[in-house]
């Protein structure tokens, strides 16, 4: 049987649990129009009962739980994510996209096409002099100017590396302020009532979002645990599990606090623009200007190396590269001279007939089916469409993220009847809406169709 | 929107265009009342698409001109679709949300349908 004390102490216990309760229910009504303030609600605990070893059972007051519901804050936090990386790829990109101008007067497509035409203006005249100096001179240009593209790229991929490592730095200090806030919820259950510290690790939630996609799960005492790309622990009640960054061969490596490779995983934020444009995008510019260089190089001297020059030997090279690999940072004049330049052919020595084909190089399909001005301006118009497109993504995610914010505030600490018809409301007007715009769209498409039809 | 009084159809477009930026206006801070407010002109605009469609297959007129608007109609509507698609996703979500909240789960698992509650006022 249990002493009267024990159920005396139950009692008591109830009676506090009361109390809390209504202090936050008075709490609630005093904030009810506060800007920001999330509702708080008392939760309960069954406190064990075992008569037999004096446990009286009754309930306890458990953490404070917040109606600021995560699934609010979860949709703002993918936003930021998205928006993150937008603004990182847009960002970078666009210090490319100059490199890569089509229109320019001193670029690699202006200096294509004012090399390929000294080769021919030297068949109008193949032994003169100024002529064959002007093929040499043309060839340095391009060659300095494919150069400056290549450094131009690796330049914007070393900042990338180097802002790499600054994010992963905010990312370690916004875990390690997450575990501080966790270690006060941890300590003491009241902790979690408080807006000061709730206000500083949503912001510091979201602010993590914007640097890298994370997903975040509240535990039963209060403490939000933080995972990298959804698997990832970064925080974990008041413990940080710093991330760590490496480049080996030119590679960016995200890794975990155990040396582990979780590059994969980030997919999202500024961090995951990051990765992907150091790993992926600017190595994909920088070898297709690699394929150019070295198809570029290899043709010219190969036509070269079938003519003769004007002392009757084969032609000698133009170019020259270190490796396939950096072709474009390497390719440069070698030391020919006026006279080494191959403008004959071996059967008809002093004549123009190599010229003409070194000047027919200039439109066939030398590389991938394209002529060298083709397929230069084929990566211009990818880096074009890739920078267009982050842009794009940019604003459309700002326009998201906003949307988000206006979401979460609209539905923040109203009651549940009230927010049910206001989501029936929310879910009709969208449908009507949303059909609308699909008529809007087929018809565009139509539209679209038919100025096409009339055009052909 | 003030619809165009005439009939040119690349006017009729740029109607269109201002329809979806009021469309756009209203999804990124939306209320039932606004998007349903938007609902006329979207309906206006469906119309005189339909007119420019039709004047097209009779007449090509400066397609060019026209090609250029619509590409643009396009480009806003693909903006608009996206903020729809993702306002509306967050309600489905926080419907079943709340539906859990209010009923609990089917014996299936699923949150149970939401359901507005009507009230009665009297007043008197």
């Amino acid at each position: 049987m249990g002493s009267i004390s024990s159920a005396l102490s139950s009692a008591a216990s109830a009676l506090t649990v009361f109390g809390k309760t209504f202090d936050t229910i008075e709490n609630n009504i005093t904030n009810a129009n506060t800007p920001g303030y999330a509702e708080q609600e008392q939760s309960l605990q069954a406190e064990a009962f075992d008569p037999a070893t004096g446990l009286a059972g009754g309930v306890a007051a458990g953490p404070l739980i917040s109606t600021r519901e995560e699934y609010l804050e979860q949709g703002v936090r993918d936003q930021q994510q998205s928006l993150g990386y937008s603004t990182q790829l847009a960002g970078d990109l666009g210090q490319v996209q100059p490199l890569f101008d089509l229109t320019s007067t001193t670029g690699v497509a202006n200096s294509l096409n004012s090399f390929f035409n000294t080769f021919s203006q030297l068949t109008v005249n193949p032994n003169d002099e100024v002529s064959r100096q002007a093929v040499i001179t043309a060839a340095d240009t391009l060659a300095q100017n494919i150069n400056q593209s290549a450094s131009g790229i690796q330049q914007v991929s070393a900042n990338a590396t180097s802002e790499t490592g600054t994010v992963v730095t905010q990312i370690n200090q916004l875990a390690s302020q997450i575990a501080s806030i966790n270690q006060q919820y941890q300590g003491n259950s009241q902790s979690t009532a408080d807006e000061s510290l709730d206000t500083d690790v949503h912001n510091a939630l979201e602010t993590l979002s914007g640097l890298a996609n994370i997903s975040v799960i509240r535990s039963s005492n209060g403490a939000y645990n933080v995972y990298l790309g959804g698997q990832t622990p970064l925080v974990l009640g008041d413990t940080v599990s710093a991330i760590s960054t490496s480049n080996v061969s030119s590679r960016t490596a995200i890794l975990d606090s155990n040396g582990n490779d979780v590059t994969s995983q980030i997919t999202g934020g500024q961090l995951g623009a990051l990765v992907q444009e150091t790993n992926t995008t600017l190595p994909g510019y920088v070898n297709t200007l690699n394929t150019l260089a070295k198809s570029l190089a290899d043709t010219v001297n190969s036509t070269l190396a079938n003519g003769v020059d004007e002392n009757g030997n084969a032609g000698a090279a133009l170019f020259s590269y270190d490796q396939a690999s950096n072709a474009a940072s390497t390719i440069a004049v070698t030391g020919i001279t006026t006279d080494q330049i191959a403008a004959a052919s071996a059967t008809a020595p002093g004549g123009n007939d190599n010229a003409v084909a070194l000047t027919g190089l200039g439109t066939s399909p030398e590389v991938g089916g394209y002529s060298f001005t083709q397929f230069y301006g084929n990566l211009g118009a990818q880096v074009g469409s890739d920078v267009s497109s982050a842009q794009q993504d940019q604003t459309q995610d700002q326009d998201q993220l906003t949307q988000a914010q206006a979401q979460r505030s609209s539905v923040s600490g109203v009651d549940i009847n009230t927010e049910a018809a206001q989501v029936l409301q929310f879910e009709q007007a969208y449908t009507a809406v949303g059909k609308l715009v699909s008529v809007l769209q087929d018809l565009t498409t139509t539209i679209i169709d038919a100025v096409q039809a009339t055009t052909t | 929107m003030t619809p165009s009084s005439h009939s040119d159809p690349v006017a009729y477009i740029n109607d269109a265009r201002a329809s979806i930026a009021d469309l756009h206006a209203a999804l990124i801070a939306p209320s039932p009342d606004r998007l349903l407010g938007c609902l006329p002109a979207l309906t206006e605009a469906a119309v005189r698409l339909g007119i420019v469609e039709n004047r097209l297959r009779a007449d090509s007129g400066d397609s060019g001109e026209i090609a250029c608007a619509v590409k643009a109609l396009k480009s806003d509507l693909r903006g608009v679709a996206k903020l729809i698609e993702h306002g509306a996703g967050f309600y489905r979500g926080w419907a079943r949300f709340l539906g859990a909240a209010a009923a609990g789960y089917t014996p299936s698992g699923e949150a149970a349908p939401l359901v507005a509650r009507g009230s009665v006022v009297l007043e008197g």
